[in-house]
């Protein structure tokens, strides 16, 4: 008999924790407008590096804008981009892994040793190569991370289309007549999600920091835009007399990026629990 | 009786880089011919490993290609199925064949509920939306014998017992109302209880749709008495056809023989069942003589000399043993 809800409570702890971590900080960008006291740039410069308060609760930044605000926009721009990387990246991977696992031969050959070769950079630098080619700009930062972040979609979603493809159900798909298509994307995908679901928390964890990292070299969001990375960067001029600037978005990164993973593994754990019974 | 299907010299074999140094090819299927026509039903019959399954997927054309090599011809309605390209092909399955497999359990999608299973397979040959082809599927539901179709309907493969999901596949297979339906070991992963009701099911099933049956078992008795014909496979060949009760009555081949006298049978509680000594021969070499010779009864010095070929022994009968005009083998009644 299925259970219901049962998820929740073969999760631990930490996954509760992590789960109402990203949902809080989910609901406060997404309401940023309702949620955030002020415009987050709306510069202010009588108040400027004014210390929290309880008209500023984080205080305000060398220009007077309210941190708090800033930091619920910036989370905004941050979690939309990964949003994108990580829904571009697992549409491509995904389909890609199909073709490859399933149709197997010089497909699967060319796939795999394509993407061997780009799993052999690390990621970031491959993005910033990519970024550096095609010029700075949020646009141009989340198409390059979708490409680096594919090929491990590809891998895992691959890997586990070997191990469907062998199953009699595969086999009588086949013989009622079901095109590769459908057979790949109505029958196997829905064995391989769970599975992929781990991969994509993980992900989303990874591209929020490597976006950060973008956004602070100058490669991701443009001003007047900021995300928790350009954040970083900003704070870099007044690090020593105002170390919260930085410190909030990197704890904001921090906690997300953390919660992700923690989420990821605990879905593994309780999908792997389910699997073994 | 129109001919529906024609086998003509079928062989199959498998590339196997594990037996290289026996070949590195196995030879599954080494030559079969057969002719079925419409609304006919066929047993083919068989221990493990004799190439029923190997010869069956090559009429639906599900080995694949790359380590399998697949000769002679097979015609269906006339129409050559090796021409044919895949896409084609993916027409004739479901559509014109179909195909029930041994493990229910396996066969059905595990994460997809059973009704939209079936509903799936209604609304692709009938270009039936969604909706209307749940409804069909409820039906068909009811009409199998499945209790309380709605209830089960939006149930999973794993909340089913074995032979409920086996009339789910059926129903599935049988969704287009193919030409032919192949069924491999339908009942050998179910309980003996159900095996009976899932025959009578696929042979009303059957006779309303009008469509042929090709039976694979290795149950000399309940499964293959239900069916018209019979051809008994051995290593490879047919040893033996004709029409099951003639042949289940008086069996020609001394493997038939022994096939039947191993089956159990009331009266002889306390007696050892009788089981044929030996081995089948490697699917790997070939031997000169006839393939059953090392385990035969009745064998002499020609049976090790030349292999039998299936020749016309009586009206409708064919047999492969050279021994088959002197013997007088015994059946079950």
């Amino acid at each position: 008999m299925r259970r219901r809800g049962s998820m929740a409570a073969m999760a631990g702890p930490a996954t509760i924790v992590a789960g109402i971590l990203i949902s809080a900080i989910v609901l406060v960008s997404i309401f940023a407008p309702i949620a955030a006291p002020y415009d987050p740039d709306r510069e202010e410069l009588s108040s400027s590096l004014a210390p929290p308060s309880s008209a500023h609760l984080l205080g305000t930044d060398r220009l007077g804008r309210d941190l708090a605000s800033r930091l619920a926009y910036g989370g905004r721009t941050t979690l939309l981009s990964a949003l994108l990387v990580v829904a571009i990246s697992t549409a491509v991977g995904t389909a890609l892994g199909l073709v490859a696992g399933y149709r197997g031969g010089w497909v699967d050959s060319l796939l795999s040793r394509a993407f061997d070769v780009l799993l052999a950079f690390p990621a970031l630098l491959l993005a910033l190569v990519v970024a550096a080619a095609f010029g700075r700009g949020i646009e141009n930062a989340i198409a390059s991370l979708s490409v680096v972040y594919v090929p491990m979609i590809t891998r895992l979603v691959r890997s586990a289309c070997l191990v469907e493809r062998k199953l009699p159900y595969v086999e009588a798909g086949r013989a009622l007549g079901y095109s590769s298509a459908r057979i790949m994307f109505r029958h196997i995908l829905p064995n391989v999600a769970p599975l992929l679901l781990v991969q994509v928390a993980i992900d989303f964890g990874y591209s929020i920091l490597d976006l950060a990292a973008m956004s602070f070299l100058g490669l991701g969001v443009q001003p007047p835009v900021s995300d928790w990375g350009a954040m970083l960067a900003d704070a870099r001029d007044s690090l020593l007399v105002a170390p919260r600037l930085a410190l909030a978005p990197g704890l904001a990164i921090m906690i997300v990026v953390v919660s992700f993973n923690l989420f990821g593994d605990g879905l593994k754990e309780s999908f792997e629990r389910r699997r073994r019974r | 009786m129109s001919e529906l299907l024609k086998i003509e010299g079928l062989e199959v074999s498998f590339d196997d880089p594990a037996h290289r140094g026996e070949g590195g090819v196995a030879r599954a299927v080494r030559g079969i011919d057969l002719v079925l026509g419409s609304n006919e039903s066929l047993a083919l019959v068989g221990e493990s490993g004799s190439g029923k399954t190997a010869a069956v997927k090559a009429i639906m054309r599900l080995h694949d290609p790359t380590k399998t090599r697949v000769s002679g011809r097979i015609a269906l309605e006339g129409r050559e199925l090796s021409a044919m390209s895949e896409r084609e092909m993916e027409g004739i399955r479901g559509r014109l064949v179909s195909m029930v497999f041994q493990d229910p359990m396996t066969s059905l999608n595990p994460v997809l509920r059973v009704g939209d299973q079936v509903a799936e397979a209604v609304s692709l040959s009938r270009g039936l939306n969604r909706r209307s082809a749940r409804a069909v599927a409820l039906e068909l539901f009811a009409k199998a014998g499945i209790p309380s179709p709605e209830a089960l309907f939006r149930r999973y493969p794993h909340e089913f017992s074995g032979g409920m999901l086996q009339r789910a596949m059926i129903l599935i297979a049988l969704a287009a109302s193919p030409k032919l339906l192949i069924a491999d070991e339908p009942t050998t992963a179910l309980d003996v209880t159900v095996q009976v009701q899932i025959l009578e099911l696929i042979e009303r099933q059957r006779r309303e749709l009008g469509t042929a049956l090709i039976l694979v078992t290795h149950d000399m008795g309940v499964v293959a008495e239900r069916t018209e014909r019979a051809a008994v496979m051995y290593a490879g060949r047919i040893v033996e056809s004709g029409r099951t009760l003639e042949l289940l009555a008086k069996p020609l081949h001394p493997y038939s023989e022994g096939l039947l006298d191993a089956l159990p049978r009331p009266g002889t509680r306390g007696e050892k069942l009788k089981t044929i000594d030996g081995f089948a021969p490697s699917v790997f070499e070939e031997a000169p003589g006839c393939p059953f010779a090392p385990r035969c009864r009745y064998v002499q010095r020609p049976c090790l000399a030349e292999i039998p070929a299936l020749t016309e022994a009586a009206t409708g009968r064919r047999v492969a043993c050279h021994r088959a005009r002197e013997l007088d083998l015994r059946g079950i009644a």
